[in-house]
């Protein structure tokens, strides 16, 4: 994979009409010759020295880009991608046209910043971010990874201290060795994104003042921390996410921003914008919560559908999806569970029809044939376009023999 | 069908899993028109000759390679046990016997995305014979890391509280249309090994 990087990088027009790097593949490092530039704020349109070694971490993340491209998980939503590129452009005017946002179909909360204006935003944020100032402040924390150039930071210390591994991993997930899927190859990218204490701190003292200036609630910062604190206190959430792995959120830093919250607050409008977010996400909602659901992590999903309820909790569909978390235990007091919640998706507002269809099953699965045979036929009359038709009929054939 | 294209990423695969030298891999041809043993679970008759894997996990059939197009039969699924167990001990999502057809398709999915695949949906799931059981068909859709797209069927049926699992997927420029017909006869005519 070693190219020179004084091959010239060829300056092409990614689809959104921006400038776009295809220089040749880089192995990472870095001209010995050309020393080493001090680390100063990212300038708007600035770009590294030629030979440096930040020209060769530019290099590698043009790589990564060019994989996420053609990866299957970037959502085309024009009007989300305008929804969320507007958030950015808010925050950060200057250096908006140097920036290309992708927002990636994985259902974990992360978002990241690499320094070669790559900005990834995952559905898993976008479902766990109850406003449009949260979101803003999670992106405005990674803005400012990216002004400040810390991933270069974090480039020299790892390249040059004790973290070979680390190293090595980028490097291997850039270039594709071996079976590494799309999670593992972003994961071992996220090494990069183990940012420090202080350059977390600095993270967030400037994210909360981007989010202020823009006109943003500051208040709202402090609570994407908190809920996502939450999730990762449930039982099943002690494997660590991406997001958690490189931006831990302490409670340090939640009462940190909480201060600095109460200070920036002038009590003047400002933009909370919980309708906005609900609308540009919800055409995507069913199919991210199913991903959720995959992840077969049910007490955070639970933790994260109670969240979302305490906002909107006559809302059937996110009462459905919380009888799932508890039905896909498949244990007596999970089905229990379920059915209360299913009964109560039913009496609420937008309850989709597959909630008739799990409580057949769990009927069915309770020995009670009457209510199952009862739930699977309103399921047929309510899902008159659903694709597993014959096989809800195949059930009620078999319960009537 | 050239065992040189099956064996060029297999070898890759053993050299990452160190299989290579403990020599735990085994490639046989299946000849055409002959009644095979799949996963000593199943028999069956294919049309067409394949390469028979073992030694991955699931028993693998292809024809051109893998990666091109697969069929895997998977070994019969118990209670609280995933569909296959990783290398590396990743925890997989656990099959339960009170799964019916509907959640036994969103296990597949978790699964495969568990394994790191970018994308794996499940759709149109129906009712199937399968072995002379009642069981379930349904089609799923795979993007795997370096974007490539295959399409899939998989086959099953729960029978003595275990999950019985063939899934066939292949590239979905060509690959998959190729050997589609091939694999809906001889699933059709599988029978359970006694």
């Amino acid at each position: 994979m070693g190219v020179s990087l004084s091959t010239p990088l060829r300056a092409q027009e990614d689809s959104y009409g921006r400038p776009e790097i295809d220089g040749g593949r880089s192995s990472g490092y870095s001209d010995p010759y050309v020393p080493e530039h001090p680390i100063t704020p990212l300038k708007p349109g600035e770009r590294p020295p030629k030979g440096s070694d930040e020209e060769g971490l530019w290099t590698i993340m043009d790589g990564v880009e060019r994989k996420l491209r053609v990866s299957g998980r970037v959502v085309i939503d024009p009007a989300l991608q305008a929804y969320v590129e507007g958030i950015v452009c808010k925050l950060a005017p200057e250096h908006c046209p140097n920036i290309r946002v992708y927002i990636v179909r994985t259902p974990h909360f992360n978002a990241n910043m690499a320094p070669n204006g790559v900005m990834q935003v995952w559905s898993g944020l976008l479902l766990r971010t109850q406003n449009e100032a949260q979101l803003a402040y999670v992106l405005a924390h990674e803005l400012a990874h990216y002004i400040q150039r810390h991933s270069l930071q974090r480039w020299r210390t790892v390249r040059d201290t004790s973290n070979a591994m680390a190293f090595f991993s980028v490097l291997t997930a850039v270039a594709g060795v071996g079976f590494v899927g799309s999670i593992g190859q972003l994961v071992a990218v996220s090494a990069l994104y183990a940012y420090n204490r202080d350059q977390e701190r600095e993270a967030d003292a400037e994210g909360i003042a981007m989010m202020t200036a823009a006109g943003y609630d500051p208040r709202e910062a402090p609570k994407s921390w908190s809920g996502l604190l939450a999730e990762r206190e449930e039982k099943d959430g002690k494997e660590s996410t991406v997001f958690f792995a490189t931006h831990p959120p302490t409670k340090e830093r939640i009462e940190t921003l909480t201060a600095e919250a109460a200070r920036l607050s002038t009590g003047a409008d400002t933009i909370v914008g919980q309708k906005a977010l609900d609308g540009a996400v919800r055409p995507h909602r069913t199919a991210w919560f199913e991903d959720e659901l995959l992840r077969r992590k049910p007490e955070q999903s639970r933790r994260l559908l109670q969240r979302l309820l305490a906002d909107d909790g006559d809302n059937g569909f996110l009462l459905y999806m919380l009888g799932e978390t508890y039905r896909m235990e498949y244990t007596d007091d999970g089905n229990a569970q379920a059915l209360a919640e299913f009964e109560r998706a039913l009496a609420a507002t937008e309850s989709p029809p597959e909630t008739l269809r799990s409580m057949g099953l769990i009927y069915w699965d309770m020995g009670q044939e009457d209510a199952a045979r009862e739930h699977f036929r309103r399921y047929l009359q309510n899902a008159t376009e659903a694709d597993d038709r014959d096989m809800v009929k195949s059930y009620l054939k078999e319960l009537t023999q | 069908m050239t065992i040189r294209r099956v064996l060029l990423p297999l070898i890759a695969v053993l050299l990452l899993s160190g299989c290579l030298l403990s020599g735990c891999l085994q490639v046989a041809m299946v000849p055409p028109q002959t009644p095979q043993a799949a996963a000593n679970l199943y028999t069956v008759h294919s049309v067409a000759a394949w390469n028979r894997i073992t030694g991955l996990g699931p028993e693998v059939w292809t024809k051109d390679g893998l990666g091109l197009q697969e069929l895997r039969f998977y070994d019969a699924t118990a209670d609280g046990s995933p569909l296959y167990t990783r290398p590396d001990g990743k925890e997989m999502p656990k099959f339960s016997a009170d799964m019916r057809a509907n959640d036994v398709a969103d296990f597949f999915a978790a699964t495969l995305l568990a394994s790191g695949l970018s994308v794996a949906e499940t759709s149109n799931l129906r009712p199937f014979r399968f072995a002379g059981k009642r069981g379930f068909r349904f089609d799923v859709s795979i993007v795997n890391e370096s974007g490539a797209r295959y399409r899939g069927e998989a086959f099953g049926a729960v029978i003595n509280k275990k999950l019985h699992l063939i899934v066939y997927f292949g590239h979905e420029e060509h690959y998959f249309e190729q050997s589609r017909e091939d694999v809906e006869t001889m699933i059709k005519g599988l029978q359970l090994k006694a």
